[in-house]
């Protein structure tokens, strides 16, 4: 071979190594983490939903970041959307519960997002009217052990429910609950496809955190558990 | 075998994407924290800062693996092709992806 030929043998494999190398590492990063969704739009009909959500007052940079992964995901399939996030000095009581009064009033259902640890909104949502309550569809609660909470959430007129079993990672379940949720997902798969992927996660990533011990409790702590309608979608009433 | 000008050319696309990571996950991550505690920059504002800066940062990262193992594999001999492609191409390849597949998942655009 001479030496010109070996010269573009050396660039051909150079080209193909460079276009190969983000090409396989997408492959890996999609198929190890998540895959990728079809973007939703908001439908056309005439049903007009609502979310809330209440972020609580942690590190700014946890604040930050459930807000960047939560507020796209929200104004892509919701008409109205209301955001808060406590402070120290201010935990938005007044505006939540003015939001979820305002949102029952225009629109057809509300869905809460409570990202934030063990709470308890459901105390301030209590004192809103059955009228405004019974707008509730979905509350998704991120709070360590609040599955306790879905015997009451679902008195004061929610469809359906969905806490955490015990101490939890539920920002693990959390990111992959909220895209398939969005994304039109019946509730109840969204639920059981996202506890199967977060524990995958976990098992992997956990280990080094909490040692082969402690991933089988920190797997069935985090475990989300449904009450109510498992047959809601985001586009059903 | 590699004059300086032969490491170069793979190293500074290479040392490019790095920084960029880097001042993405710590300097910037660093400089929104501070802000908001000192109560100098809103919520959304950082937002717009971070997705702004994550986006940028892993295509440079992106675009720097991809030169640095493009340069190495055509420049250098084969043992230190391979060895510039697994030990900084591909591992910064890969994170930069991720960073950005991440970031644009979050913005539900994946």
């Amino acid at each position: 071979m001479s030496t010109s030929e070996a010269q573009v043998d050396r660039r051909r494999l150079a080209l193909f190594v460079a276009l190969s190398l983000p090409l396989a590492s997408l492959l890996v990063v999609a198929s190890a983490i998540e895959r990728p969704f079809v973007p939703v739009r908001r439908s056309a009909s005439n049903e007009r939903r609502a979310a809330v959500a209440i972020r609580d007052d942690v590190i700014p940079f946890q604040k930050w970041g459930t807000r960047l992964f939560t507020l796209p995901s929200l104004e892509s399939a919701y008409e109205r959307v209301s955001y808060f996030t406590q402070t120290a000095a201010d935990d938005r009581r007044a505006a939540f519960v003015e939001a979820i009064r305002v949102s029952a009033n225009a629109c057809d259902v509300v869905d809460v997002f409570l990202l934030a640890h063990g709470n308890r909104f459901v105390d301030w949502v209590a004192a809103l009217e059955p009228a405004v309550t019974a707008k509730l569809r979905l509350v998704y609660d991120t709070g360590c052990g609040d599955v306790a909470q879905a015997e009451r959430w679902i008195a004061l007129g929610a469809d359906a429910y969905v806490g955490h079993v015990g101490l939890s990672t539920s920002p693990v379940f959390y990111v992959y609950f909220l895209r398939r949720w969005v994304a039109g997902r019946q509730l109840a798969t969204a639920v059981q496809d996202s506890n199967g992927a977060a524990e995958t996660i976990l098992r992997v990533a956990a280990p080094p955190f909490v040692g082969r011990d402690g991933v089988d409790a920190l797997v069935a702590g985090s475990r989300a558990e449904l009450a109510g309608r498992g047959e809601l979608s985001i586009g059903s009433r | 075998m590699t004059s300086p000008t032969t490491h170069g050319r793979w190293l500074a696309p290479a040392v490019v994407g790095v920084g960029a990571l880097v001042v993405v996950t710590l300097v910037v991550r660093s400089v929104i924290s501070a802000a908001f505690v000192v109560g100098s920059m809103d919520e959304a504002t950082a937002v717009r800062v971070s997705v702004a800066s994550l986006i940028v940062g892993a295509v440079l990262g992106v675009v720097g693996g991809v030169l640095a193992a493009y340069f190495a594999v055509r420049r250098l001999p084969t043992p230190y092709a391979v060895a510039v492609v697994v030990i900084v191409s591909a591992p910064l390849t890969l994170v930069a992806t991720g960073v950005l597949y991440g970031t644009l998942g979050c913005l539900g655009w994946l």
